[in-house]
């Protein structure tokens, strides 16, 4: 037995997908959250102010909202197992109001926490190996990857593994704690970009060389906020070996240049632009240069270390094709409708990804109840080697579901309320907590995204529309990425009062784009009809098998502005 | 006395990296005010620059440094610094760290790296990793705080770096180990 | 004649509060005591020690309607603090019991 599995069988989890600790690393976390009890101790003693305490709690992932402390836990690169899902339902029952929120950052958020009871949380959670260290704070965040990471068919390295050695590398980095601003990055392992990485800070695509040889193509500067931007590309081809002398390079640079005397330009891409991109991204080699290679060096023994540290699924042999799931398809038209939006290819044989909508009509996008976070953790057990993911539109995900379980699978998630047959259609809303919960927010995204959903309920009507993304933020910081919507909705204040200004054409993927303004801010009240008129577009102009973005780019804005302005007037 | 505190910026307590306080002897001269015979003495970077004679100084020189500062205007001088005094003005402001690791692992200095100014106890370990060798604890600060901050994080550790609490990446590839 | 009332938030557990009468902080929203703004100094300098006492953060003066005695906060944002999110009324403060 290697050292990698008898880690995994010490632990007591046969789960795959998730990197597996080892007593060190229990103890480092244990630490951690011993070390926050100690912080909680002083605030509350006075020995730190508030503007003291604040970065401290904030890398420990506790915000303060509207009505209480708010912690984000992570779900590093958004993959984890049922154990720690019941964790997470243990402490929504035990310390919140018996819910929590996945985030469009893979990350799980708590709405309803007490300071007094924020260490206990973190010792807790550092049970099942999970925490919520820089989640929050000008620090670097947690690395988000594409939700099919490992199974997708297309991948050249399993971007797991590197979102994990980027997670160890920047956790607790002792030079990048306190950074002009925070700092977000997003790998993706095949050279389909599936995690909006020229939206982030840093964005990491891979890609092959002219010799074949596996390696990184950087984008940095990207990100949405109040100065959406797209990243540019700053290096073509990096050895995999390169990877964290490169991103140590890009960091020493943003953090002794990047603007500190303004909040709105402190953010990398602020730094790129002021320098130009190419003067940058000769900063960026000059320091690289300026490195060790020894010391900054991936070597295959270290990533094969923290690859071994994986658990792999056990996959069964099986044929490609199953014939009890093709003949449930041809006889339930509703499973075949859910079938037709709720699932990506698997690379192995007789196996397929699904994904279970936490989007249910006129419900809260992301909110999870216990009940349902301890039945998808049963589900997950029962059908897909314990491993769940959360996907960055807040939905989760069973990667490695056999097409045969397919059909039970469904079936159980019926009762719970969560086999909602529309991912990627205009119902699969991505919304922000918006001013129900958050301090920062101008104006309510929940109640807007409800709306929408419950006029658009009509399943078939829904699935005629095909795929559409509709993304709503409370405020400019777009959590809910709105500038990338193929229909994105921004919330302001316009006189105290709430109203929402809706983009076109806006896209996350390699194509992405920023979407363009179709008028003025209109009342809440007016949205849902805005959204019907801008559809109704669409459904008139489209060619056959044309989705909305891509009626969009060949018509343009014209059309959906005259068709709108009268609401609007 | 009161002429004395006028022309130095007065010094509370300085500790060591494992949190200990250590007599001091330097003292850090305001930015206008008249050079001493004698030394040791810290002077802001951009004195130096405009008085290298500065640098004879017998009993020793040091130079401050901000956030603002370039380092490589310091480089050529490093050799002739007994001490560097890298300011944290803001304990959000950062820079700080990124001077202290250029001047340790990059140039390889090895005199000493003191920060001053308002870094926070829950900073202790990071300076350390960052190579500092001193702190001058911010007036009313409590050195025992600071102590108890390395303490937690059990104090100075001695073991291998295979064997301590670190991520694996780290135990493996050994960047940052305290 | 505007009037307002003054809010905080609990240090040791995030609780939104409101200012009564004879200072002392309520839970519920019902129990702030409005005042016209000139009044407020007396208010405001109690927030700032208990601030100073480690009790309470984020110590400001709200906006509030007066319909025959009934007081609403003025701006949406704080109507949703006064009665929780809006989005989930089985969590209304309105069910609040008073202080704890």
């Amino acid at each position: 037995m290697d050292t990698a599995t008898s880690i995994i069988r010490a632990s007591g989890s046969a789960q795959t997908g998730i990197y597996h600790y080892d007593a060190l690393d229990r103890e480092y976390l244990e630490r951690r959250a011993e070390e926050f009890r100690e912080q909680v101790q002083r605030r509350l003693a006075g020995g730190l102010t508030e503007d003291e305490f604040k970065p401290l709690r904030l890398m420990n992932g506790l915000y303060l909202q509207l009505h209480a402390y708010m912690l984000r836990v992570a779900i590093p690169y958004g993959v984890f197992s049922s154990t720690q899902m019941r964790k997470l339902a243990y402490v929504a029952r035990k310390y919140d109001r018996d819910y929590g929120h996945f985030t469009t950052r893979q990350n799980i958020q708590f709405n309803w926490i007490k300071l007094e009871q924020a260490p206990d949380i973190l010792a807790d959670l550092a049970e099942v190996d999970i925490h919520a260290i820089q989640t929050s704070g000008n620090c670097i965040r947690n690395v988000t990857t594409d939700q099919f990471a490992g199974a997708a068919a297309d991948e050249i390295i399993d971007p797991r593994v590197y979102a994990e050695i980027l997670r160890q590398w920047s956790t607790d980095h002792p030079e990048f704690l306190f950074l002009p601003r925070k700092f977000k990055i997003a790998l993706t392992g095949s050279a389909h970009d599936r995690a909006a990485i020229k939206l982030h800070d840093i964005g990491v695509l891979t890609t092959r060389n002219a010799e074949g040889e596996p390696g990184f193509c950087i984008y940095v500067g990207g990100g949405l906020g109040r100065t959406p931007v797209i990243g540019v590309k700053i290096r073509e081809w990096l050895p995999v070996s390169d990877l964290l002398r490169y991103m140590e390079a890009i960091l020493r640079v943003y953090n002794a240049a990047g603007r500190r005397d303004n909040i709105y330009k402190a953010r990398i891409k602020i730094l790129v632009r002021e320098t130009g991109a190419v003067c940058f991204a000769e900063m960026v080699e000059q320091e690289f240069a300026s490195l060790s290679g020894d010391r900054f060096n991936l070597s295959p023994d270290v990533v094969q270390a923290i690859s071994a540290r994986f658990g792999a699924p056990n996959f069964a042999t099986l044929a490609p094709e199953s014939p009890a799931f093709e003949k449930a398809i041809v006889e339930n038209a509703d499973f075949a409708r859910w079938v037709s939006t709720n699932t990506h290819p698997h690379r192995m044989p007789g196996y397929i990804s699904s994904v279970i909508s936490l989007k249910p009509i006129g419900g809260i996008p992301g909110d999870a109840t216990s009940a349902q976070m301890d039945i998808m953790a049963d589900l997950a057990d029962r059908y897909s080697f314990g491993e769940l993911r959360v996907a960055h539109e807040q939905n989760l995900v069973l990667a490695h579901v056999r097409k045969d379980d397919m059909l039970a699978l469904w079936q159980e998630l019926q009762a719970p309320g969560i086999a909602t047959p529309n991912i990627g259609l205009v119902t699969d809303i991505i919304a922000c907590p918006g001013l129900d919960y958050c301090d920062l927010a101008n104006a309510r995204s929940i109640p807007i995204a409800q709306r929408i959903s419950e006029r658009f309920a009509d399943l078939a009507r829904q699935h005629d529309i095909g795929e559409l993304h509709i993304n709503i933020s409370g405020c400019i910081n777009a959590c809910a990425h709105h500038h990338v919507a193929h229909i994105g909705i921004l919330g302001v204040d316009k006189h105290g009062q709430e109203a929402y200004q809706i983009t076109l054409g806006g896209a996350a993927d390699e194509k992405a784009a920023l979407g363009q303004l179709l008028g003025a801010a209109v009342p809440a009240e007016a949205v849902p009809d805005l959204i019907e008129t801008v559809v109704g577009v669409y459904l008139a102009e489209r060619s056959p098998g044309e989705l909305f973005i891509d009626t969009f780019r060949r018509i343009g804005m014209a059309k959906f502005k005259e068709a709108t302005r009268d609401g609007q007037r | 006395m009161a002429n004395a505190e006028t022309v130095t910026i007065p010094t509370a307590l300085v500790i060591d990296r494992s949190g200990q306080p250590v007599p001091n002897a330097w003292t850090t001269l305001a930015a206008d005010a008249e050079l001493p015979v004698s030394g040791p003495v810290i002077l802001p970077l951009a004195r130096l620059l405009a008085e290298p004679a500065s640098l004879a100084l017998p009993g020793g020189i040091g130079a401050l440094i901000g956030p603002e500062d370039d380092l490589g205007t310091l480089m050529p001088l490093l050799a002739k610094l007994a001490l560097v005094a890298i300011a944290f003005p803001k304990f959000r402001d950062g820079r700080g760290f990124t001077q202290m690791r250029s001047l340790r692992e990059h140039q390889g200095y090895t005199g000493e790296i003191r920060a001053t100014g308002h870094p926070l106890p829950d900073q202790f370990l990071n300076l350390v990793r960052c190579g500092v060798t001193s702190v001058d604890l911010p007036q009313g600060q409590d050195a025992a705080v600071w102590a108890s901050v390395l303490k937690l994080h059990g104090g100075l550790d001695t073991r291998p770096v295979a064997e301590r609490p670190l991520p694996l990446l780290r135990r493996l590839a050994v960047p940052f180990a305290p | 004649m505007k009037l307002f009332v003054v809010t905080a938030t609990r240090l040791r557990d995030g609780t939104i509060l409101w200012l009564g009468k004879g200072r002392v902080w309520n839970e519920r929203f019902a129990l702030a005591y409005p005042m016209p703004e000139a009044d407020l100094g007396a208010e405001l300098a109690f927030g700032a020690a208990e601030v100073a006492a480690q009790r309470v953060i984020g110590v400001y003066k709200v906006e509030v309607d007066d319909q025959h005695g009934q007081i609403t906060p003025a701006t949406t944002r704080e109507r949703i603090r006064a009665v929780g999110p809006s989005v989930r009324p089985d969590l209304s403060y309105a069910h609040s019991v008073g202080d704890r």
